[in-house]
């Protein structure tokens, strides 16, 4: 099965992935839900690691992805070919991400502190990735290196951590970050640009 | 300058994402404010680390079961909802068409051997309920049935949890009714043709 590729500038031409996407929600709309099965094994992998990165815990990223996916299967006969797929799924991915994290908070009635996220994320920590054992000494200096950047990135506001995310570690275009949260490439420029500032601030200060 | 213009400009210069022009205002701007320099090598470091700790894309894991819970939880969603479903439901339910005949059949399997097992009442009743999807029926209390769909085998499994085991002395093939009818557990299936 293909698997989605990092794609271009998004501004002019459709990559083969995309054309390739457009043909299977086609598919999806005229009743083939064999072809939905197949989007879905296309983009589940960016899907979760998009939504694992956000909240920094395996199972609940493993369940928002199927809430995601149920999303986009009651949305996908209003979809239309003038937006690329794969935008259109991350904005998805983004809102029910956000819409958890509200109703968490909400629900955690102000007993949520720093304290309790830390903890979530250190027993969330068992990644999937690296696929090999590391060294003592390596798995020590992975594991300072993940407390560093992760301390870092949650004393950023969220806006900041998004468009860190979404840049650095996803690989879209600036387009495609305007279009996902729904802001002007402007504000994708300026966030960028005081988010990295910031953040390299958080890290120099650490050392 | 512009403020914006110069965040702009930063940001693809770090990006290594400006062309021949946009080079050239970078320089002026990097000649009035020289510790701007630092900024690219360090970003450099970051987006390293970034990408060190962070996922960029793996599959998810347990794929297989991912698929087969998604279609489940939207067949569930869409028996739950009384709205038009959506246009795919339509293949949606042509999916569903293929496995429906082998439960049936092993539905039809279970309720012929509980006809040799106990005279009709109550309990061997079927439940008639509306819905698009198959329905697991099990009439003794504290006994629950559910399927699962496996893909790659190409079939469906039925759990039926709280089931005490058919006695040795059951004849399934000779299709009488033995003395033992306590052991009787029905499961009965019921369908609605899509």
């Amino acid at each position: 099965m293909a698997r989605l590729s990092p794609e271009g500038d998004g501004g002019g031409g459709q990559s083969e992935d995309e054309v390739s996407d457009l043909k299977l929600v086609e598919k999806c709309q005229a009743g083939d839900y064999r072809a939905f099965d197949e989007l879905v094994t296309r983009h589940r992998g960016k899907v979760y690691a998009m939504i694992q990165n956000m909240v920094r815990n395996d199972a609940d990223a493993w369940d928002l992805s199927q809430e995601v996916f149920i999303k986009v299967w009651k949305a996908l006969p209003r979809f239309e070919a003038r937006a690329k797929f794969s935008t259109w799924l991350y904005r998805i991915v983004h809102n029910v991400v956000y819409d958890w994290m509200r109703k968490r908070k909400l629900a955690s009635d102000g007993e949520l502190n720093d304290e309790t996220l830390r903890e979530s994320r250190i027993a969330a920590g068992s990644r999937t990735t690296p696929g090999r054992d590391a060294r003592p000494d390596e798995a020590l200096d992975n594991e300072e290196l993940r407390e560093r950047i992760e301390s870092a990135m949650d004393k950023l506001s969220e806006e900041h951590k998004a468009v860190i995310l979404l840049r650095e570690v996803q690989g879209m275009d600036y387009k495609e970050i305007a279009d996902v949260l729904e802001i002007s490439m402007g504000t994708v420029m300026s966030r960028l640009f005081y988010a990295r500032k910031k953040l390299q601030t958080l890290l120099s200060d650490e050392i | 300058m512009k403020s914006e213009r110069q965040e702009e400009l930063l940001v693809r210069w770090m990006d290594d994402e400006l062309n021949e022009a946009e080079g050239r205002e970078l320089e002026e701007l990097l000649q009035e404010q020289p510790e701007l320099r630092a900024l690219r090598d360090q970003h450099a470091l970051v987006r390293r680390d970034l990408r060190e700790v962070y996922t960029q894309g793996d599959d998810i894991p347990y794929g297989d079961f991912f698929q087969s819970r998604l279609q489940r939880a939207i067949a569930e969603e869409e028996n739950t909802l009384e709205t038009p479903a959506p246009k795919a439901a339509t293949g949606w339910k042509e999916m569903f068409r293929w496995w429906l005949a082998p439960v049936g059949v092993g539905a039809m399997a279970l309720a012929f051997l509980a006809g040799t097992r106990v005279a009709s009442g109550p309990e061997a009743e079927m439940v008639a309920a509306g819905g698009d999807s198959p329905l697991l029926y099990t009439p003794e209390g504290g006994i629950t049935a559910h399927y699962q769909a496996v893909d790659d085998a190409g079939a469906n499994v039925i759990f039926i949890e709280g089931l005490a085991a058919f006695p040795d002395s059951l004849d399934l093939m000779a299709g009488s009714r033995t003395e033992d009818e306590s052991d009787l557990h029905l499961v009965r299936h019921e369908q609605k043709v899509f």
